[in-house]
């Protein structure tokens, strides 16, 4: 059994980018102030899971004020509305919204991520999933829900393709945040799900990862399964480990092992024997753990210290299964 | 009207931003001292300045801010006041310093770049010492209005905190949303004994007759909002002072139908945010007060302050603008004597000369709502 190990998302911001934040926000500090104090920090993180062995690396999306902003802030047709809660959390997102048809200007996702601190490495990129997107928008520009849905699709893949190819980019798995597909999954939105995953499978030539959090993925993992996805992610401290049995899972599957809401702390072998629950009930071909959302819900410290559990949990099943 | 009352009371709903001789150089600070202590009529407020300018700490000032926070709405002419919550750092880091067992951890962001200093619970929550009841004496002696005393709710205590402790209590149930739903009932509750009972109880002791209780948090999770309905009643069982629950932010929908169930005398609601600034008393003018539709259908047994003030804007509404909203709120729940006059929520956001103007328009505008309901 081959087992991966990497992040799902946001990391967390430590004390330098959270004062440089406030002073920018206040107009007592420049943006390229913000830049440098968030690089040092983005340096730090890729460094840690690089030498704990996490592959492929995630680029700690420091400067990504929630899952949207940086395509709210700059496709064409979009732009950012008031705060919305994100779902059941003490953390808002400004809602994006969409008033004309959508399309894309110059690169931009290269001003808040630091490609240079990738080169050389294998690469996992997180985008939002383009129907989760449209869901979560407030929508005046189109009339067809689907429609929007695609061309979210459309210029978040083309976007993230000229990411990797301006700068080089070795990515072999791009994530789709996707807390709608396990929330509510209708029967129409499978073809939609279907081509957006062909989509960034063809422009960026790497393994998809479907990633759920927050809901219990039990009901619309059958469905996900149909779509053409490499990896599903689902989340174990939504989902029970039981509710997946009988599901066969003929490919691979991310298993959100730490859970990026709670303070405490996942013994590596609890988490190890969660994920082989997992494993056992869908009889899954490959695992990835991983954690079950973005870690920016923790403060840095706590955040580092389930990093490097979720590192030593990989290891333990590697040692279980003699991989 | 009922009990004699008058209608379209007008209160605030909690903080102020610092008073503005905290801040700055020495000359600003006195100079603030004197020019607010002038404009509101603050007794002794030559004795400040002399402080100020012999270098007091924030310590010595803190209770002069308090006294200032309380002649701020008094002169603005609101029938109900506080202090402005001066002697706050904010409205859940001060509570929990006031709690066993409670380790800040580090700042987490809530959006954008806010964030807040966010406790993780250890072990049993217990009372050290009341994080209300200093101020409520000392403003109690000062007042010349009726007060009412905000306190940070249980469930947003809760919820914006981290569990290390009842948790583990069910680290061993298998389904994880069962461990949550257990442990997080178990978290309310001892906050509620171990906490809340007795800060509620002094409070009342002491002579506090309206007490308001804040729960921005209530519907995030809406599925506990039955659970908290029936914590609250038993969290208030036996206590007489008149009760406010203060929501603000939210889809307040999600507080229905349970809500009708609470032994509150007031809900407090944001809704000036969510309004136009158009005079006018249909529904497109006053789109941001539609919700109060429902409550009326639900014939809720208490009154609904709805929020008349946007404190997140400098934009000082007209009284006129004030009167609309209060006459539409009127209108929809389908009785004046139901509706009190007061902000969306706090005005810490705000300097204190919009506050100020902000405050004085509340109380013209619940004037004209007056006149047009007579």
């Amino acid at each position: 059994m081959r087992v991966e190990a990497h992040l799902s998302g946001n990391l967390p911001r430590g004390d330098s980018v959270f004062r440089v934040l406030r002073r920018h926000s206040r107009g007592k500090a420049g943006w390229e102030e913000v830049r440098a104090a968030a690089e040092a920090e983005t340096a730090e993180w890729v460094r840690l899971q690089a030498e704990l062995g996490l592959r492929p690396v995630t680029d700690p999306m420091l400067l990504w004020h929630d899952h949207f902003r940086p395509f709210a802030e700059n496709v064409k047709g979009m732009a950012v509305d008031g705060l919305r809660r994100w779902y059941d959390n003490n953390l808002f997102y400004r809602a994006p919204v969409v008033f004309g048809r959508l399309g894309l200007g110059d690169p931009f996702l290269e001003r808040y991520l630091f490609p240079v601190a990738l080169r050389g490495l294998e690469v996992k990129l997180v985008i939002p999933e383009p129907l989760t997107f449209a869901r979560l928008s407030v929508n005046s520009g189109y009339t067809d829900h689907a429609e929007l849905a695609m061309d979210l699709a459309e210029v978040t893949s083309a976007e993230a393709s000229r990411l990797v190819s301006r700068h080089g980019l070795s990515v072999s798995l791009v994530q789709l945040s996707a807390p709608e597909l396990a929330r509510e999954l209708r029967a129409d939105d499978l073809e939609l799900v279907r081509e957006e995953v062909g989509l960034f499978k063809r422009r960026l030539g790497c393994k998809v990862q479907l990633h759920t959090f927050f809901f219990s993925a039990a009901r619309s993992l059958r469905s996900l399964l149909d779509t053409g996805v490499d990896v599903i992610g689902i989340d174990l401290h939504a989902t029970p480990a039981s509710a997946l049995k009988g599901v066969d899972v003929d490919r691979e599957l991310a298993v959100g092992v730490v859970d990026s809401r709670s303070v405490v702390v996942e013994e590596p072998g609890w988490m190890a024997s969660l994920a082989e629950r997992a494993v056992e009930a869908t009889g899954a071909r490959a695992v990835h753990v991983t954690t079950n959302t973005d870690l920016d819900f923790l403060p840095a410290g706590v955040a580092r210290e389930k990093v490097r559990a979720l590192s030593a949990c990989a290891r333990l099943l590697r040692e279980r299964w003699g991989t | 009207m009922t009990g004699g009352e008058v209608l379209f009371r007008t209160q605030e709903v909690g903080s102020l931003s610092r008073a503005p001789f905290l801040k700055g150089s020495l000359e600003e600070k006195a100079f603030q001292a004197r020019y607010w202590g002038i404009r509101l009529g603050v007794e002794g407020h030559e004795e400040l300045v002399e402080l100020i300018r012999r270098g007091a700490g924030t310590s010595e000032l803190l209770p002069w801010a308090s006294l200032y926070g309380i002649r701020f709405h008094e002169a603005a002419g609101l029938d109900v006041v506080w202090d402005g919550e001066q002697r706050r750092v904010e409205m859940y880091e001060h509570p929990l310093m006031h709690v066993e067992n409670f380790e800040f951890v580090g700042r987490v962001k809530v959006w954008d770049a806010e964030t807040y200093n966010k406790a993780k619970l250890v072990g049993p929550p217990r009372l050290k010492s009341s994080a209300y009841l200093e101020e409520f004496l000392f403003a109690k002696s000062k007042a010349t209005k009726e007060l009412k005393v905000p306190v940070t709710g249980p469930y947003t205590l809760m919820d914006w905190s981290f569990d290390d402790y009842f948790a583990r209590r069910y680290a061993h149930l298998e389904d994880p949303l069962e461990r949550r739903r257990r442990s997080r009932l178990d978290f309310l509750y001892s906050l509620i004994e171990e906490v809340m009972r007795p800060e509620l109880r002094a409070l009342a002791e002491a002579g506090a007759r309206r007490i308001q209780v804040d729960e921005p948090a209530l519907t995030s999770k809406p599925e506990e909002v039955r659970d908290y309905v029936e914590a609250f009643n038993e969290m208030v069982k036996g206590l007489d002072v008149t009760l406010t629950l203060h929501v603000c932010y939210s889809d307040y929908s999600l507080l229905l139908p349970h809500v009708a169930e609470m032994r509150i005398h007031e809900l407090s609601i944001e809704c000036a945010n969510r309004d136009t600034t158009d005079l006018g008393l249909d529904a497109r003018a006053r789109r941001g007060y539609s919700i109060l539709r429902e409550f009326g259908e639900h014939d809720v047994p208490f009154k609904i302050a709805p929020g008349v003030i946007d404190v997140h804007t400098d934009f000082v509404e007209p009284a006129e603008l004030v009167r609309d909203r209060l006459l539409y709120a009127a209108k929809l729940l389908g009785d004046p004597a139901k509706v009190i006059a007061c902000n969306d929520c706090g005005l810490r956001t705000r300097g204190w000369e919009v506050a100020f103007e902000k405050e004085r328009s509340l109380v013209e505008g619940a004037g004209l709502a007056r006149r047009a309901s007579s």
